[in-house]
Formats: C-alpha cells, structure tokens, sequence
C-alpha cells in the first residue's frame, strides 16, 4: 500500500489544506471552537498522514529533530514569557491588561492569541515527536 | 427525535466499549476504540459541548489511535494470556461492586438542562455576564481556559512538555552517545 500513486498525490493534495486548517482553529480559538490544543493536533497530524504515506524518515527531512526538540520547549517559553511581560509591567502573573500599549479588552484578546499560540507550538511538536520516535525502525 | 439519537449513540457506545476488551487481537481493540471515541465526539456535540468533543476527535479517534497502531511495530499485539478462575471471579466482582456505587452516584446528579440546580445558579450566570464584556472573546470556554484560569493552562503546557520529553528520553535510551 505504501507508495501507491492515487495515496501519494492525494496526501500531497490533503496535507496543505489540514495545516491550514489548523492555523485557522488556532487564529479562531477565540470566536469559535477550538483553540491553541485543537490546533495542535490538527497540525501534527498532517504531518503523521504524510509521514505515514511518505515514510517517517522523511518528516525529519522537513524538520530537524533539533528543531522540533526546541520547539516543545518553544511554546512553553512563549506562554511563561506572556506572563512574565505582564509581571515587569506592573501587573500579576498573566494578568493580559498589563500587556504594553494595549487595554483590558484588547489586551485580553491580544493575550489570549499569544497564548494559544504558545499551547499551539508545545503541542504540535510534541505530538508529531512522539509519533516519530514511537514509529520509526531502529537504525542500529 | 434528539432521544433516538441519543439512545443510539449510547447504544454503540456500549457495543464499542465491550467490543474493545472482548477482542483478543489488541489492532481490532484499537480500531474499536477509535469508533468509541467518535462516537462520544457526536454525544458531546449533542449535548453542546463542542470544544469537548473537537478535542475527543482529534485526540482521541486521531492521534491516540495512530500512537497505537504505529507501537504495534514495536510490541506484540496478540493477546496470549489466559486469566485463572480465581482471578476471573475476582475482576467480576469488583466490576459489579464500582457499577453498582456508580449507579448510586447517578441518582444525586441533576437532571440535565435543570436550571435551578446549585451550580448553575451563581457560577455560571455570573461568567456568561462578564465573559464578553471583561475579556471580548464570545467562546467562554477559551476565555475560562485562558484568562481566568491561565495558570491552569499554563501548568497543563508545562506537563505535556514534560512528559513528552520523558517519553522521547525513554524511547532513544542508549541510541546516540
């Protein structure tokens, strides 16, 4: 089955459609269903249907593992530097109205976005890990 | 009409769940949980809980069931143990001792949609007024994880962080020096 012509430029076809969707989960967090975790995995898993079609080698291809190994780390940094910005601007820890130049309500919205993209990267990253290093052959 | 589907749904949902320890091949299990999981994705959607059951989907019938079927290049997936008498005996019993507490539990919950009940008298109203007004995002459920409950969330990216992290260490023990 791996290999075959109508899976490969179907997932070439599919893959950029679910990232995208995933981007507008995450963006959409706010309004509608969905959100930073959502998004997430909807991103990671069009990577695992890639892999899956394409072999898990190649998503480290796309990908170092350096990289992704940094970016588990990426999106908590993101969330803690949130609050971190609010607690040297004279508010509380994640306290989103203290974010500079902005209000209580676009703050928080502002807030609430950076965030989710922080939950955004942690989550896909570790995901699409996982899947790679469970699924993929030892090499030695 | 809504008490079809949900009967139905439950209905499957039962199937899928016997199904899953009934088979002894654990990629059938697999497969059956996943069905399990989109059928509780369909239950949460009826009862609105949308957010809920966006995650159910993607995590539980998506990525859960991939994790699993791509281990089973890994570990054995036949089932080959044969459970004793006493043992059987035993796992029975206390199934039917918990189901039973549980049925218990069930008779104090409250009727669903109930109004007047305690708690959906003086938390929930009070964040359905403020949510919009304090923090201007119409999805309370993001504005809750989010805002006021940030640290929570933040807490929760830590762990899968964390524990991601263990698993990659677990899983390359020993490969490159």
């Amino acid at each position: 089955m791996k290999g075959h012509i109508v899976l490969k430029m179907a997932t070439r076809m599919m893959v950029p459609f679910i990232l995208m969707f995933s981007l507008y989960v995450l963006a959409h967090g706010e309004i509608s269903p969905g959100g930073g975790f959502q998004g997430g995995v909807i991103f990671a898993s069009g990577f695992i249907l890639y892999g899956m079609v394409f072999g898990v080698e190649e998503i480290y291809r796309k990908i170092k593992r350096k990289i992704l190994i940094f970016m588990t780390a990426f999106g908590v940094m993101i969330y803690s530097g949130v609050g971190y910005i609010t607690m040297f601007n004279g508010g509380l820890f994640l306290e989103y109205a203290k974010l500079p130049g902005l209000n209580m309500k676009s703050g928080n919205s502002m807030g609430l976005l950076f965030i989710e993209i922080g939950v955004f990267i942690t989550v896909s990253s570790v995901m699409l890990l996982l899947f790679i290093e469970v699924s993929k052959k030892y090499d030695n | 009409m809504t008490i079809v589907i949900d009967v139905m749904f439950l209905t499957f949902l039962i199937i899928a769940a016997f199904l899953s320890i009934y088979f002894k091949n654990l990629l059938n299990s697999t497969i059956i949980l996943g069905a399990y999981s989109l059928f509780v994705a369909v239950l949460w959607t009826t009862l609105n809980a949308i957010d809920v059951a966006f995650t159910e989907a993607a995590v539980g019938a998506g990525i859960s069931t991939v994790l699993f079927l791509s281990l089973f290049s890994k570990v054995e997936w036949e089932d080959r143990s044969t459970p004793s008498k006493d043992r059987k005996i035993i796992a029975t019993s206390i199934v039917l001792i918990v189901g039973y507490l549980l049925i218990l539990g069930i008779t104090d919950m409250p009727n669903f949609g109930d109004h007047s009940w305690v708690t959906n008298t003086y938390l929930v109203p009070d964040y359905l007024a403020r949510t919009l007004e304090e923090t201007g995002s119409p999805n309370i459920v993001t504005a809750i994880l989010g805002s006021y409950r940030g640290y929570d969330t933040n807490g929760e990216t830590t762990v899968i962080f964390i524990a991601g992290l263990c698993v990659y260490l677990i899983l390359r023990k020993g490969e490159d020096k």
